[in-house]
């Protein structure tokens, strides 16, 4: 059966025109982001890994070299297997740093362009065989199914396709943030296309070639040669080298890497990934053997590397050749797309961007966009070409192994990367250059040399022979054995810049992130930040950058906190890397946005950026790390919800934590307060702490702050914290401040409550002297009243009239004292200027409405003049307990001396009482709460401890002096201000 | 013994996965069961139980892909 050029053409075309189709509707959003998203499409572009050679090559490889052709596939389950340690930090670390592909990756952490530069020209004559042996499938299928040779412009012509394929959906917008869903979801079907051709195609060789399992069961049987000869190489072949290689290969080949890293959209997914990709192999690999027995039973006359096809051609519908002539397209054009994709990349921010960086006035997007799309172009065309060298007689096998030894150089850096931080510069670069020396030697010298292209006179196959190795252990074995080597040693003989070791800590799985905090930007803002961005990437470009930036951080354009400026110029880096590659970012960056390195930075200046680190790199702590980290959480736990505000700042006075109290308390949240000064913060906060933290005194109690017009009182303690510089051992001379805000306002208000009940009950103990006192008068007046009825003399009615009045102003009296006294008085109310004698009588004069007050005998001693500042009622419930108390204490007849007087800035108020004197057990608690030497219902014990709290809050002091038997002496001493002592003193003049 | 936290017990059995993957086909094992030409798809058989087990981990321990 043979098949026209133009229906095979016209069925790539049309393959082509569904793959336009599929990543069209994709992009479009025409198809719902959470198809897109899932993890199995993502696994199945992950099938990019499977290219012509596994299509077509692995049958002639399983011909030649048995279950070696296995190891391409063990070697990927092996990387896979190790995900959580070897694929996830690297795709850790191409999110952060928006890295997009290995070059990024290792120019990064050893900070080298010239890194970036050898990985990308290696990676890419590494990779232009992988593409040459691309276009040679495809060429040689048609072939196989037309008989006869394609003319060269077919070749091209599928070169074409896959250029503008490739530009369209790969290269359509600049931003490495961009995931290319499109190309995703069409590379995702190119896997399925190809995993259901080599299927049916098996299938039809088990069930038509032969009849079914038992009949292939009964030609394996007769054929005993043909599974010894599948077990044989796997004893003597270079097994574990070609697993070791297709390890490497599963995460380094640039197409591999591409859709693991670059394209990845969730970090689950990599998850899933690791059975589910080795999964997808084993069924792609299913009917590898079935289809080479087919083709061996019916004595093909084909290289077995294309048997898929060949099977096909013999009594099978006209459509499955077609068919399986398509899987092999998609599983080439696959790899051409992506793999070019990933070197355009490469190329572009490695080879292109240091040779000749644009001018700042053009639009460095496009010129990145259009600069990308001719290296698209170029790369694939440069494989064309490539496919032109080489000699026709290579295996498809041949080839691709190339390419793995290639990217297997890779691997001693990506290890030094992820698990040796001291690896250095010197020593990557040495003994990369090492390995690319034997690998050229040992297979790309060959290759040129068999294709004709090279006469190089030399006998590598008697090098290979005579070390007992054959040509793939050798170069394997030697070329990574001497990069290794190189590496190893370089980099214990050599020594790490200080950038290079930042960069080695952030790859490091243990993140640090001192080192890379260190420093405060000289730009003050973020207007600063544009412009000087602007001299180097243009004016837009900047604002973009810049704009872009904040938005990633949730940050505000306003933002002036040095830490956050300082995140804001790493989130910049970072965009810029996926823009401009790492190294061309950081030198961008440390250029335009400098560092003042001799700004002091302190640990506590960027505790939220580490904490926030840590909390998004937590589930990669093991160890005692984790259990650092554990201890951390609990003591921040503790801090956070400490009952009393707390507020720590640096030694500039930076708020570095705000707890959930402090919230609480001041009602603003801790995002709108760390970083910033504390004299930014709103009233009455920013006086209040400000205040406090330059304040001399450690400790201020009982401070009242006016919040919303209502007072609240607080008790103020700070203690300083040395602090650590970020780097340094020891602390050093600068010191930040811990605040502790102790909110008395409930304790206040009860106590005012407490306060008023105490007068409540005073009043209750003046009750029956009350209406005494006001029953006595009322009978006088009705008595007035009764006889003015009768009375017509003019002289006694006025005479009546004006006693009655004067009784009912006793009443009105005895009812003002009383309401005086009584009020509820608000915490807090206003101090004024009184005179201290006539609160004095008007105490007396309630105390003497008590039974036992009226048997007494007051002697006031105070000048009328004598004036206090304070709380007048307050003042007047002191008097009157402490009377109360003496008349309690005193004998019908006894007398209480009352006396005051001025005493320098104090005046002093003096009560002797000539009663019964307290015992001296009891005078050390006569001013607890509750304390009473009174028979029950007679004292509620809170008068005493009343008046003492109401003296300690005018700042004066109360103490009793006592002696049995003889009487009590109280000494009550008050401040006198010093607007007062004048006020009185305009007074007496 | 203090206790191991979840990921380090995920990168316990990854690494004994590894291990024993490479028992299986690294190592003079893979020369035993090679030489005897038991079934054509062993191999098969082989690499399907280290997928399982695999499969198995990432269910196990899926929580901590975040």
């Amino acid at each position: 059966m043979t098949y026209e050029l133009e229906i095979l053409f016209g069925a790539s075309l049309l393959y082509l025109l569904i793959l336009f189709f599929i990543a069209y509707v994709t992009d479009s959003g025409l198809v719902p982001e959470s198809w897109t998203s899932n993890s199995f499409v993502y696994i199945l572009s992950l099938g990019v890994y499977a290219t012509s050679w596994s299509y077509y090559g692995s049958v002639g490889f399983a011909e030649r070299e048995g279950y070696l052709f296995l190891t391409v596939y063990l070697g990927v389950t092996i990387a896979f297997i190790l995900s959580p340690l070897l694929l996830r930090p690297l795709l850790r670390l191409t999110r952060v740093y928006q890295l997009t592909s290995l070059a990024d990756l290792l120019a990064f952490r050893y900070r080298s362009q010239l890194a970036g530069i050898l990985v990308t020209l290696f990676m890419l004559i590494g990779s232009l065989p992988y593409i040459a042996l691309q276009i040679r499938a495809i060429t040689t299928s048609l072939s196989v199914l037309t008989r006869e040779v394609p003319p060269q412009q077919l070749a091209l012509g599928f070169c074409g396709m896959l250029i503008l394929f490739a530009i369209m959906f790969g290269a359509r917008n600049i931003s490495a943030r961009e995931k290319h869903r499109g190309l995703v979801a069409a590379i995702a079907f190119e896997s399925l296309v190809k995993l259901a051709a080599l299927l049916v195609v098996g299938l039809f060789s088990l069930f038509q070639v032969f009849s079914g399992p038992a009949d292939l069961s009964n030609w394996l049987a007769s054929h005993p040669e043909a599974i010894e000869a599948l077990y044989a190489p796997m004893r003597e072949g270079p097994w574990l080298s070609l697993i070791f290689l297709s390890f490497c290969a599963a995460f380094l080949l640039p197409r591999q890497f591409h859709m693991l890293f670059t394209e990845n959209l969730s970090i689950r997914s990599i998850g899933t990934a690791s059975w589910a990709f080795p999964l997808f192999l084993l069924l792609l690999n299913l009917s590898i053997l079935p289809i080479l027995w087919a083709g061996n039973h019916l004595n093909l006359e084909m290289d077995a590397d294309y048997y898929v096809l060949g099977v096909t051609l013999v009594n099978s519908p006209k459509w499955l050749p077609v068919l399986a002539y398509v899987g092999g397209f998609s599983a080439a054009s696959a790899m051409v797309i992506v793999t070019t994709l990933a070197l355009s990349s490469m190329c572009m921010t490695h080879l292109l961007l240091p040779a000749s960086y644009p001018d700042p006035l053009l639009n460095i997007y496009l010129w990145l966009l259009w600069g990308r799309r001719l290296l698209i172009a170029i790369i694939i065309m440069a494989g064309f070409g490539f496919y032109h060298l080489i000699q026709q007689n290579q295996g498809l096998v041949q080839l691709g192994l190339i390419s793995f030894v290639a990217v297997a150089q890779f691997l001693p850096g990506v290890i030094g990367l992820l698990y040796w931080p001291q690896a250095t510069r010197q020593g990557f670069l040495i003994g990369l250059l090492g390995g690319i020396g034997v690998w050229v030697y040992a297979l790309l010298l060959p290759l040129l040399e068999r294709s004709g292209f090279l006469q190089t006179g030399l006998s590598l196959p008697s090098l290979h022979h005579s070390l007992g190795m054959e040509q793939w252990r050798f170069a394997t074995f030697w070329s990574l054995a001497c990069n290794g080597l190189l590496f190893v040693g370089f980099s214990l003989i050599t020594r790490q810049s200080s950038e290079e070791r930042d960069a080695a800590r952030a790859c490091y799985s243990d993140v640090s992130l001192s080192s890379a905090l260190r420093g405060v930007v000289a730009a003050g803002n973020t207007h600063q930040f544009t412009q000087g961005l602007a001299e180097i990437i243009g004016q837009d470009t900047a604002e973009q950058e810049v704009k872009q930036a904040l938005e990633d951080l949730g940050m505000a354009a306003d933002e002036i906190r040095p830490g956050e400026l300082r995140r804001l110029r790493e989130q910049i880096e970072r965009n810029l890397s996926g823009l401009l590659g790492p190294q061309m970012a950081h030198i961008i960056i440390n250029r335009q946005l400098v560092m003042d390195s001799e700004a002091k930075t302190a640990l506590a200046d960027s505790i939220r950026h580490i904490e926030e680190q840590l909390e998004s790199s937590r589930t990669q702590l093991k160890g005692l790390n984790a259990d650092m980290d554990t201890l951390r959480r609990f003591h921040r736990q503790i801090l956070l919800d400490l009952p009393l505000g707390v507020c720590a700042v640096t030694p500039d006075h930076r708020v570095v934590v705000w707890n959930l109290a402090m919230e609480v308390l001041s009602g603003v949240p801790s995002r709108k307060v760390v970083g910033y000064q504390l004299s930014a913060l709103s009233a009455p906060w920013g006086d209040l702490l400000a205040g406090f933290a330059l304040a001399q005194d450690r400790h201020i109690p009982h401070m009242e702050v006016i919040i919303e017009h209502r007072p609240h009182w607080f008790n103020l303690h700070k203690a300083t914290i040395p602090e650590l510089q970020l780097g340094a051992r020891n602390a050093n001379s600068r010191t930040g401040l811990v605040m502790l805000l102790e909110d008395l306002t409930d304790l206040e208000t009860l106590e005012a409550e407490l306060v008023h009940s105490d007068r409540l009950a005073s009043i209750g103990r003046l009750a029956a002297g009350v209406a005494h006192e006001i029953g006595n008068p009322i009978t006088g007046i009705a008595s007035l009243a009764q006889n003015l009825r009768d009375e017509k003399e003019p002289e006694i009615i006025e005479e009546s009239i004006a006693s009655i009045l004067q009784q009912t102003k006793r009443i009105s009296s005895i009812i003002g004292s009383l309401m005086n006294f009584s009020r509820s008085g608000t915490i807090g109310s206003d101090y004024q200027t009184f005179k201290l004698r006539q609160t004095i009588d008007e105490a007396i004069s309630l105390v003497k409405l008590a039974r036992s007050g009226k048997q007494v005998e007051y002697n006031v001693s105070c000048r009328k003049k004598l004036r206090l500042v304070g709380d007048r009622q307050r003042i007047s419930q002191v008097l009157v307990n402490l009377l109360a108390n003496a008349c309690d204490a005193s004998k019908p007849g006894d007398r209480i001396d009352i006396i005051a007087f001025q005493d320098d800035d104090y005046i002093q108020l003096e009560l002797m009482d000539q009663g019964q004197g307290i015992p001296e057990h009891d005078q050390n608690a006569i001013f607890e709460p509750f304390f009473t030497t009174k028979k029950a219902g007679e004292g509620t014990g809170l008068g005493l401890s009343m008046a003492y709290k109401i003296i300690q809050e005018h700042q004066g002091r109360i103490t009793i002096d006592s002696v049995p038997g003889t009487g009590t002496r109280v000494v009550v001493r008050l401040p006198q201000h010093r607007d007062q002592q004048e006020h009185e003193a305009d007074i007496d003049n | 013994m203090p206790k191991t936290t979840e990921p380090g017990r995920q990168y316990d059995r990854t690494i004994l996965l590894l291990l024993f993957m490479l028992f299986l086909f690294a190592s003079p094992f893979t020369t035993w069961w090679a030489i005897d030409q038991r079934v054509w798809f062993l191999p098969y058989i082989l690499w399907l139980l280290v997928i399982l087990i695999a499969a198995w981990l990432h269910f196990r321990f899926r929580n901590h892909d975040l």
